[in-house]
């Protein structure tokens, strides 16, 4: 066994990973491991004793978690008290009310426009979807005495002069008849516009 | 020897008073956090210088460690949890910091190296702050995982498996690493330290 080889057995020993028995006959031949044996053996003392350091780097890392910790705190007070005052405004109805009240208050011309008369097989930009529900209900009720289910027949008797007309003063129809991809679903628009005179 | 593997371990009651700190610091206490890191600090600092070789970076990675135990209290039961848990926080920072160092190296542990290595007046008087200077920087020439290994093995008197734990590796490639990490070491600090400094 070479030097080299009895050197990582030094190694090992310092370690407590290897028994020194057989190391101790070899050490008492030679010179060289005998002082790497004590030098190891102070480098591992070295290695243990803890650095000395100053206290004031331990206070300065103490204020400075502590800064850390306690401004967290804060953030963590300010979000809690922020979510707190949006819960308690939406559970008692008062950011929901204002909303309204703001929205009454643009004038006119800033709302959005209404939405342009249509014609018989034309479509406005986005008038199915915005249409109110109400609306339809409306028409519905107009056409419900026909109850028929052909949609063209529908069409024709709204668009009648012949239809029975509540006597509410002058009126217009508009009417639209949507073809869908699927042949057996046909949308009927119907719009009625009563004029108080 | 002084290492700081059994710091607190010999007052008798202190497990229970640390205990009770983490549970006050769990409910928000500031005054148990700051009794708690005041506890913890010197060994997580010790162990963080080591393992950089910066007093700077020490210091940031002890802050760090503290803030996250703040942060993670509630994983917390007893303080038996809470060492282990800062040891591995700390080192894997360090690890972090070791790695953005091999992209930029420091300038100045050259400096206590080659003080180490006898370029440097071998009769001036090396004092115990210099002597530990000289070890830092010996230190940062050992690869991240043996000098990680040998500081954790040594300082913080882990055995092999608990070096291995917090490594990720097995217990033979510890046995490596302390093994190449001495022998380096001891290569590194031959020459006038080992006449003047001892």
């Amino acid at each position: 066994m070479s030097c080299q080889q009895w050197h990582e057995a030094i190694a090992l020993f310092v370690d407590g990973e290897r028994p020194g028995e057989d190391l101790a006959e070899h050490l008492e031949r030679c010179d060289g491991c005998r002082q790497l044996l004590r030098d190891l053996q102070v480098d591992q003392a070295e290695l243990q004793r803890a650095p000395d350091i100053d206290p004031a780097v331990f206070a300065a890392v103490r204020v400075e978690v502590l800064g850390r910790v306690v401004r967290r705190k804060i953030w963590w007070r300010w979000w809690v008290a922020a979510a707190s005052f949006v819960t308690l405004l939406l559970a008692t109805g008062i950011w929901p009310r204002a909303a309204r009240k703001q929205s009454e208050l643009i004038p006119p011309s800033q709302k959005t426009p209404a939405p342009r008369p249509v014609e018989k097989g034309t479509i406005a930009p986005g008038s199915l979807m915005s249409q109110p529900v109400r609306r339809v209900r409306i028409a519905k009720r107009t056409v419900a005495s026909s109850r028929k289910s052909d949609p063209d027949k529908i069409l024709s008797e709204w668009l009648s002069p012949n239809t029975r007309r509540e006597p509410l003063g002058s009126q217009s129809e508009v009417a639209m008849r949507i073809q869908t991809a699927d042949p057996d679903v046909v949308i009927l628009w119907l719009k009625q516009e009563r004029f108080q005179q | 020897v002084h290492n700081l593997a059994n710091v607190g371990d010999d007052c008798p009651g202190i497990q229970g008073v640390t205990d009770n700190l983490v549970k006050r610091a769990r409910a928000g206490s500031v005054v148990a956090f700051e009794e708690l890191a005041r506890r913890y600090d010197r060994r997580m600092l010790a162990l963080a210088w080591r393992l950089t070789g910066r007093l700077e970076d020490a210091q940031d990675v002890t802050q760090e460690a503290l803030t996250r135990l703040h942060g993670n209290l509630r994983l917390f039961l007893s303080e038996e949890e809470v060492a282990p848990w800062l040891r591995t926080v700390t080192v894997n920072l360090c690890r972090d910091i070791a790695r953005r160092k091999l992209r930029s190296p420091i300038v100045a542990s050259e400096e206590w190296v080659s003080r180490a290595t006898g370029e440097s007046n071998p009769e001036a008087e090396v004092s115990e702050r210099q002597r530990e200077a000289i070890l830092r920087a010996a230190l940062q020439r050992l690869t991240e995982k043996e000098r990680t290994a040998l500081v954790l093995r040594e300082l913080e008197g882990l055995t092999t498996a608990e070096v291995a734990r917090i490594t990720g590796v097995t217990e033979a490639t510890v046995r490596v690493h302390i093994l190449h990490g001495r022998l380096k070491l001891r290569k590194l600090l031959s020459g006038p330290l080992g006449r003047v400094g001892r």
